[in-house]
């Protein structure tokens, strides 16, 4: 699993039947560097994840990428690669520090 | 498998069912030799009992992770399958 910040949602006219009860999310990943800076940043690439959690626009979450993203709906198959497996609640994350941080980042 | 330097924790209450039971750590992932790679963090699930500081082998395939929680509806698949000793690497 992956950090994300939830940047928005997805709202689809046609969809395959098997998930058509699903909501989309747009995720966007979260570097080592924002999630240090705990500024609530993502700075990945985004994505499409599929949500049954119903998180906020801005908060953070864990999504799986991948087969697993499918696995909720075990042993039904569904076309999803990308999954929102939890709400994060606290974050403690304290990396040794690197050339190239900023200041301010305990990092 | 890979590895990563396991560098903070995780806490969350609203997840899938499947995740209660699991420590979830942060984890960079390093080389052989120490040396970070990739720009983004891995949400990994324990239960030896890895903190902060060491390095773990991580199995990156979801089957590790429907073996261990015994739910193959489980959407995780970053699992720690081993702590490295710290002499013990050989390169």
């Amino acid at each position: 699993m992956k950090f994300g910040i939830v940047t928005g949602r997805v709202t689809l006219s046609q969809v395959d039947p098997s998930i058509a009860d699903t909501r989309f999310l747009i995720v966007e990943p979260v570097t080592a560097d924002n999630l240090a800076a705990g500024n609530g940043k993502g700075g990945g690439r985004e994505l499409i994840a599929a949500d049954q959690l119903g998180p906020r626009m801005g908060q953070m979450v864990g999504f799986v990428e991948g087969r697993e993203g499918a696995s909720p709906w075990h042993p039904r198959r569904v076309p999803v690669d990308a999954y929102i497996s939890f709400i994060v609640e606290g974050v403690e994350f304290h990396p040794p520090a690197r050339k190239g941080r900023k200041d301010g980042q305990r990092v | 498998m890979i590895m990563a330097r396991i560098d903070g924790t995780v806490t969350a209450t609203v997840k899938h069912p499947s995740l209660h039971g699991f420590t979830m750590l942060i984890g960079m992932q390093v080389n052989a030799d120490g040396g970070e790679c990739g720009k983004e963090p891995w949400i990994i699930l324990d239960r030896l009992g890895a903190g902060r500081g060491d390095i773990v082998v991580v199995s990156s395939e979801g089957d590790a992770a429907r073996q261990l929680s015994g739910d193959t509806r489980i959407p995780a698949r970053m699992v720690v399958m081993g702590i490295v000793d710290p002499a013990g690497m050989k390169q």
